[in-house]
């Protein structure tokens, strides 16, 4: 996870994103679970997107506080997953997210 | 990629609504918003029709017009008026643009004009459709087939072009009573679908099914739905006699694609994901909204979901009426086991969605 150029790097990451980058929530949402997934509805844009299970977790988690790295950890304990799957899932999902307007991150001060 | 994977989790939507001037000639080239001095007096009287929940009523001084009309819907002719009935008007349109074109309006309202005779019942058909949405606010309105079996309902959410006329059309004639092959009219109180039972719209390239299962499509004339090409309408009661339900709960909710195979392939999808493809073909979430999740999380909360890929009509029908017939709508639908992952196995549509691959957007 570093800022190589480009919109993401060979391991996919988005540009930018990094371990320590802290996940928000890009706009206001309603969020309707059924059986552990979701789906999350916009009325002021009028969109809505399906979360699976890790969706639903990882947008959870993004409340301006946690960065990326303690996202992982938590998703790898809640699931019994591979840290590095998890990892690799998290990446995807913000960058997935990211792209279509609903998650954001900021870097964090410390480096 | 393992089943937590998030690496496919999303689709996403905008509000659909009825398409209600893709068909015919396009109203800004022929002149919408002229005074049409020519146009031939409308007949004063109107025949009003109750088609389920939706109440028509037709005017119109072209008499073939109005006897096809009533060739299709004289069993739901009322003797008299309704107040809040969609008003269809269809007239002769003589200004210089439209040169005796055909126009058809409701609710005061230029929805079509089409140049031939033989488009004009498909369009009136279509333009009853687009104005549901309006004229029944009081539902929640899916773009999908509708059947019912046993006192409860099997809805077949799906776009345009998916097969579902001709699955619900196979499924009448095997024993199902129909409800629409258009709209699920859901009661937002009791969660209960209402019929429309409008007549069947089959598509040219789905009448050699139906004459395969035994409709005798000869009886039916043959009309020009404009870019949707040739059509066929038929009386659901002609496909066989039966009396219509009037509110049903749903039990299974089945989102049918069309695929050129032998056997077609049906699997479950988790709730969640319902909800989000029931979204995905609604008519009136912009009226919802955020109460849509509650309407839509409380029908997929009671029915099993399954996504099929159709291939031969009667192969599909015999997978769909074995689920209904085996599935325990509690139990069916994507349970989720102890580890919070969804438990239905292989090919849930999340797995085939990749984000930037799948992402599907639907234009208000």
């Amino acid at each position: 996870m570093d800022a190589s150029p480009g919109p993401s790097n060979a391991a996919g990451s988005p540009r930018g994103l990094s371990a320590r980058s802290r996940l928000r929530h890009a706009r206001p949402a309603i969020l309707r679970e059924l059986d552990g997934e979701a789906v999350l509805y916009d009325p002021a844009a009028h969109e809505a997107i399906y979360l699976n299970a890790a969706a639903m977790d990882i947008w959870r988690a993004a409340d301006g506080a946690a960065d990326v790295e303690s996202v992982v950890v938590h998703r790898a304990a809640s699931s019994g997953v591979d840290i590095e799957e998890c990892r690799a899932d998290v990446v995807h999902v913000v960058d997935a997210m990211t792209r279509h307007g609903w998650l954001k991150w900021e870097a964090s001060a410390a480096k | 990629m393992s089943e937590s994977s998030a690496a496919s989790f999303e689709l996403s939507i905008r509000a659909a609504t009825v398409d209600a001037t893709s068909g015919g000639l396009p109203l800004s080239k022929l002149g919408r918003h002229r005074t049409d001095t020519r146009a031939i007096p409308p007949a004063r009287r109107t025949a009003c029709y109750r088609i389920g929940e939706v109440e028509v009523g037709l005017r119109t001084s072209l008499r073939d017009v109005a006897a096809d009309f009533h060739g299709l819907y004289g069993m739901h002719f009322v003797g008299r008026a309704l107040p809040g009935a969609i008003e269809v008007e269809v007239d002769r349109c003589w200004n210089p643009r439209c040169r005796g074109a055909y126009r058809i309006r409701t609710d005061g309202e230029d929805r079509f004009i089409v140049r031939r005779r033989r488009s004009v019942l498909p369009h009136v058909e279509w333009a009853i459709n687009a104005a549901v949405a309006a004229s029944l606010p009081r539902f929640y309105q899916v773009h999908a087939g509708v059947v019912a079996r046993g006192g409860a309902g099997l809805v077949l959410p799906a776009n345009p072009q998916s097969g579902k006329s001709t699955l619900v059309a196979r499924l009448v004639t095997r024993g199902w009573d129909y409800l629409s092959d258009e709209f699920a009219l859901i009661d937002p109180r009791t969660l209960h679908l209402s019929p429309y039972p409008k007549a069947v719209c089959i598509k040219h390239g789905s009448f050699s099914v139906l004459e395969g299962f035994g409709v005798r499509l000869d009886r039916y004339p043959e009309y020009d739905k404009g870019a949707k090409g040739r059509v066929r309408l038929i009386h659901a009661q002609d496909l066989r006699p039966h009396e219509t339900p009037s509110s049903v709960p749903v039990r299974m909710v089945v989102f049918p694609r069309y695929a050129d195979r032998a056997q077609p392939v049906i699997r479950p999808v988790s709730r969640a994901f319902a909800l989000f493809q029931l979204l995905n073909v609604s008519f009136t979430l912009s009226r919802f909204r955020a109460r849509a999740l509650d309407i839509l999380g409380e029908v997929v909360r009671g029915a099993a979901c399954y996504q099929l890929e159709t291939g031969g009509i009667d192969a599909a029908c015999d997978a769909i009426e074995r689920l209904w017939d085996e599935a325990a709508p509690q139990e069916a639908g994507g349970g989720v086991d102890a580890k919070g992952e969804t438990s239905h196995a292989v090919d849930s549509p999340r797995e085939t969605a990749r984000p930037g691959e799948a992402c599907e957007w639907i234009h208000a």
